[in-house]
């Protein structure tokens, strides 16, 4: 075992991209769900840590099969926050780019929502407030209507959808505008 | 003496067992089993040896289980044991520890954490109630989020390993890694290379008659990439062929010519297309004999004349590697 370098830069920055993740998504669950800050932020910290790990892994099985030219893209990017062959006037029109970032979210987006299912499993308690835990002090027309109507599952999944959406483009921001500024 | 025994004594204390089944008997136990396999002959020695490590795992364990340190949601005790658990497993066949082992450290002390907080009070085993449950997920998640950054540091270091020209392009201002290893060879394999071509440039031109220089600078661009390519075979960790280009440019100056070898670095840099290094050679003809000065009329293209005698020797000078410059050479 011979380590000469540590790689900090990209793992302080997957640190905060981490924490603003949770924070972000804590408190869309809260008030989505209707479930207590403690528990959403439990719950936030959970799903994206197990994401996280799940495209650790992705990425490891990956790399090791990719062709050369791709694995030095990617090394391109991780070290030097650059893509080769793209300055940043093709950058914003690049179709591949965008593509990466839609599938990127779809997939943690799924990811994410076997990980709270899975989760609820393992707790053995529903992710949705029934009506009769935290609702009775909110205004009683407003949310008695929509847990009523909106099936459990569904409403899950359209706020992990939420969460996820606001912080990965958040994030997603972030990133094209170090990418931009490094580049220009 | 008196002073050795204060010192020693918390220690001492903290070892005494305070009744039988307690984990200082098993650690006291596992000293005692190494201490027997000291003046033991195989295979006795090594089945004692495996004992002892496994019962001093297994107090380890014990008291991870009833004192464990949290530091910020991370149990100390449990890391301990666990680089004991990972060293005990992968790193007796060989002096050095493989990477796996450190790569999986993070999750066996998880692991260990978490069955400290699945064994409460007695040794039997129960799955805890669900309001417990969540912090054990957590913890185990966490703890092999670590792992995965471990195996990102190894796969960094395989990527440089490859590449060492990345590597030397670690600038302070946004380096992606920190290095910390001094007497790692920091040079880009450019500046190898060219110097290795330098000398073989040297050796294949030097001293030799003018015409033969000429000829061979007919085909100039052909011959240093060939000069490129010979350097680079002597190198080890050859995956950085494909991505150095060779080029020369050459001028003529009077009486000679200068070379200008250029390595390109093709692949991952902190320069937005790369960068190229210049290493200049001057050949010169110097006069064998004493001779007339000749006006022959040069052949060169350029309007300027030429003194060498096709009786003139080269002579061949080469600079110092330049510094990285940015972007792709011009060709001439």
């Amino acid at each position: 075992m011979f380590v000469s370098v540590l790689p900090l830069r990209a793992v302080v920055l997957q640190g905060l991209f981490l924490v603003i993740a949770i924070a972000i998504e804590s408190s869309i669950l809260h008030k989505k769900l209707r479930i207590s800050r403690k528990t959403s932020a439990e719950y936030a910290i959970s799903i994206n840590l197990f994401s996280t790990i799940v495209g650790w892994l992705i990425f490891f099985f990956a790399q090791s099969l990719l062709p050369e030219r791709l694995k030095l893209q990617f090394m391109n990017y991780i070290l030097f926050n650059r893509l080769i062959g793209i300055d940043s006037n093709q950058f914003f029109l690049s179709l591949d780019l965008m593509l990466i970032g839609a599938l990127n979210f779809i997939l943690i987006f799924a990811i994410e929502i076997t990980g709270l299912s899975l989760l609820e499993k393992i707790l053995q308690e529903q992710a949705v407030a029934s009506n009769n835990s935290l609702q009775s002090h909110d205004s009683p027309t407003r949310d008695n209507f929509s847990s009523k109507l909106i099936p459990g599952e569904l409403r899950k999944s359209t706020a992990i959808l939420a969460a996820n959406a606001v912080s990965y483009s958040l994030i997603f921001i972030l990133l094209l505008l170090n990418l931009w500024l490094k580049n220009s | 003496m008196k002073q050795l025994l204060a010192i020693l004594e918390p220690i001492i204390k903290l070892l005494q067992p305070p009744r039988f089944s307690s984990w200082q008997t098993l650690i006291l136990v596992s000293i005692f089993l190494w201490l027997v396999a000291f003046f033991v002959r195989n295979p006795w020695q090594t089945r004692l040896i495996g004992l002892g490590w496994i019962l001093l795992i297994v107090g380890l364990l014990w008291l991870t289980a009833e004192k464990p340190l949290w530091f910020y949601g991370f149990s100390l005790t449990s890391w301990l044991v666990g680089a004991l658990i990972c060293v005990a497993i992968f790193g007796r066949q060989s002096a050095q520890i493989p990477p796996i082992a450190m790569v999986l450290w993070p999750t066996i002390s998880g692991a260990i954490a978490a069955l400290t907080e699945l064994v409460k009070a007695g040794p039997k085993v129960e799955i805890p109630p669900p309001t417990q449950r969540q912090k054990v997920v957590i913890l185990m998640l966490s703890h092999i989020l670590i792992s995965c950054w471990f195996q990102f540091m190894f796969l960094t270091n395989n990527w440089l390993r490859d590449y060492p020209s990345i590597l030397a392009d670690n600038r302070s201002q946004g380096a992606f890694a920190i290095n910390i290893d001094r007497q790692k060879d920091c040079t880009s394999r450019g500046i190898t290379i060219l110097n290795s071509m330098g000398t073989r440039l040297t050796a294949e031109l030097d001293k030799k008659p003018w015409p033969t220089v000429e000829q061979w600078l007919l085909n100039a661009s052909e011959k240093v990439t060939a000069l490129g390519k010979q350097a680079m075979q002597k190198l080890p960790d050859r995956k950085e062929e494909a991505l150095w280009n060779f080029a020369v440019n050459v001028t003529s100056r009077e009486p000679g010519y200068n070379l200008q070898l250029l390595a390109s670095w093709q692949g991952p840099s902190s320069y937005l297309s790369g960068y190229h290094l210049k290493k200049s050679c001057q050949i010169l003809p110097t006069q064998r004999l004493p001779i007339a000065p000749s006006s022959s009329p040069s052949q060169s293209k350029t309007a300027t004349t030429s003194v060498a005698s096709p009786s003139a020797l080269s002579q061949v000078k080469c600079g110092p590697v330049s510094q990285p410059i940015s972007g792709q050479p011009k060709s001439t």
